[in-house]
């Protein structure tokens, strides 16, 4: 009885807001567009899904999206991963406020930190205009409309994601376990892959799943700051989406890149029960 | 084998070790022991190689490890909370600090084999540290720091974490494992049974300092400070001569029925083996340690008491 009272507003809010409007978008996904309002008719027709096994620009949506975003992962990895460790290492005082700076970002909307980017990287941008007032460049650097502005927006945007779930385990991590390998001679390069790393892989894939798995999805990024050439699997959705008006369309690549996206969350599944 | 020469260790403000000189024999069991904060486990990290000392050297088997860094020395280490490595199993947590030296895989093997004999683990190597009792966790640590052959093995609390009973079990176990290892082991405890029980010499431990070196006899019959007298089981004190410094009598020693002084049975505490006799007399609350066998006063009756002026001994301060 009690347990119910706690958990029936979480349970009535998951349906409400997540299972209901899925369900929604998956029988969607099987209906036919129309010029009417809503621009569509339910029927049952797998012609939507047909037509995203066939088509390349979809399979090739898809894959971009999932290679930038894994790439993007691993970037977030390699930076976030020496910073969590930073903050884990440093004075109590000074570890309050650094992860302040990690999160000071939130304070400010993300749509507008993306439009800053722009403002940077544009070819009369801050960036360029600098390198050209240094006499480093002659002609502006092509630095956005790009898949280089596209990992840069994405590892910026996510970052915090990476480091604050690697922050949690490593500050867990008991000191002692090192001062054991180092008693038992190993130093602190080995000891780091030997005992560090391993201990932290929870972290370490929460935090890839974080930020991947919101990376996959991305619209606003590789639409600001990426160019035409390899569009993210959000930019054709909210294409087909708004311009085409084709809504099966768009329920049905949701559909697939939600069911993609729980490849990964069931091996996370698997690995946490597996360390267990 | 070890030598400390003039110790110190700060932190912040607060010195933690404040000038040690102690040598430790290679094949003794050496205790640091005194309450907590008194700066034993500092001196026993500094000797691990965890915490640099300010000031002084400290010298292993000739060499001066002062500034060597804790994976270079020849010493190991039985952590408190015993730091098994969860992700690994018994073996490999054995076989950890073997990596790193010139060993083959058989070798490496048959030392695990071996170590694992010696705790009475033998069919435990597969085993992570989350399925073992704390006991056999305990054992766990105490093959993986001897695995790599250590002159000396640092215990910090090595039995504070099980309970009474296996905690006397297995001190007699570690006495017996050094014997026949024959390394010296450094132990630390707050406990001043356990270190009365196990070791060769006991050096009593007060705000960084080391008050007494002593055989565990010696530190109990002749302390050489009040702290010490206080610390290593219980003591009668009373004003020395002329006002200054005390003059203590161990509780065994003292005499109920005659004597020259007159006191008042506040209390009896029945132990079993001994009975425990609180007087309140004109020098002060006395303890009178008696034979359990021995007849039992009534509460509030006047009684004489006294010792033979050869068990007093004089503290200074």
């Amino acid at each position: 009885m009690n347990r119910a009272v706690f958990i029936l507003p979480a349970f009535a809010w998951l349906l409400a807001a997540i299972a209901l409007p899925f369900a929604l978008i998956v029988a969607i996904s099987f209906g036919e567009a129309t010029q009417g309002a809503p621009p569509f008719d339910w029927s049952f027709s797998l012609a939507n899904y047909r037509l995203l096994l066939s088509d390349d620009l979809y399979w090739g949506a898809l894959a971009n999206a999932a290679r930038i975003a894994g790439t993007s992962t691993l970037i977030c990895l390699l930076v976030g991963y020496p910073m969590a460790l930073a903050i884990v290492r440093a004075r109590p005082q000074r570890r309050a406020l650094l992860l302040f700076l990690v999160m000071l970002p939130f304070w400010t909307s993300f749509l507008i930190r993306v439009y800053a980017w722009m403002g940077l990287l544009r070819p009369t941008g801050f960036v360029n205009a600098a390198l050209a007032e240094f006499g480093l460049i002659d002609a502006p650097l092509q630095l956005i409309a790009n898949e280089f502005a596209v990992h840069l927006g994405i590892v910026y945007a996510y970052l915090p994601f990476m480091v604050l779930p690697l922050y949690a385990t490593l500050e867990k991590l008991d000191a002692s376990l090192l001062e054991a390998a180092h008693d038992l001679g190993v130093g602190p390069l080995r000891a780091f892959w030997r005992v560090t790393f391993p201990l932290s892989l929870p972290g370490v894939a929460a935090g890839a799943l974080l930020v991947f798995i919101p990376a996959s999805g991305e619209f606003v990024i590789p639409d600001l700051l990426g160019g035409p050439n390899s569009p993210m699997i959000g930019r054709v959705l909210w294409f087909e989406f708004f311009q085409n008006r084709d809504w099966p369309m768009a329920c049905a690549l949701a559909t697939a890149l939600a069911a993609l996206l729980a490849v990964p969350l069931l091996l996370f599944d698997r690995l946490r029960s597996a360390t267990r | 084998m070890i030598r400390l020469e003039g110790i110190a260790k700060h932190y912040g403000t607060v010195a933690a070790v404040a000038g040690v000189d102690l040598e430790i024999a290679a094949g003794e069991i050496f205790c640091l022991l005194g309450p907590s904060g008194c700066g034993k486990t500092s001196l026993l990290r500094c000797i691990g190689g965890f915490e640099r000392p300010d000031v002084g050297r400290i010298w292993l088997d000739g060499i001066d490890v002062t500034a060597m860094p804790a994976w270079d020395r020849p010493v190991n280490t039985v952590f408190q909370n015993y730091a098994l490595f969860p992700h690994l199993d018994v073996a490999a947590n054995v076989g950890f600090g073997l990596e790193t030296l010139p060993m083959d895989k058989r070798a490496r093997a048959k030392r695990i084999d071996e170590m694992l004999d010696l705790v009475r683990l033998g069919g435990f190597a597969a085993r992570k540290p989350a399925e073992l009792s704390g006991g056999q966790r305990q054992r766990v640590a105490i093959a993986r720091a001897l695995a790599r052959l250590p002159k000396v093995l640092l215990l910090d609390e090595p039995l504070s974490a099980l309970d009474a009973k296996l905690r006397e079990e297995t001190r007699l176990e570690l006495v017996e494992l050094q014997a026949r290892l024959g390394i010296a082991f450094v132990f630390v405890t707050h406990d001043q049974d356990e270190a009365m029980a196990i070791s060769d010499r006991i050096g009593v431990m007060e705000s960084g300092r080391i008050m007494q070196i002593a055989a565990p006899s010696e530190l109990y019959e002749r302390p050489a400070t009040r702290f010490v007298a206080e610390f290593v089981g219980r003591i009668n004190l009373f004003a020395g001569p002329g006002g200054r410094g005390f003059t203590a009598v161990r509780p065994e020693r003292m005499v109920l029925g005659h004597g020259p002084h007159l006191g008042r049975v506040r209390e009896c505490a029945y132990l079993g083996e001994r009975r425990l006799v609180f007087l309140d007399s004109a020098l002060g609350r006395v303890i009178v340690s008696q034979p359990g066998q021995a007849p039992v006063p009534d509460n509030g009756v006047e009684i004489a008491f006294g010792w033979p002026p050869e068990v007093e001994r004089y503290l200074p301060q």
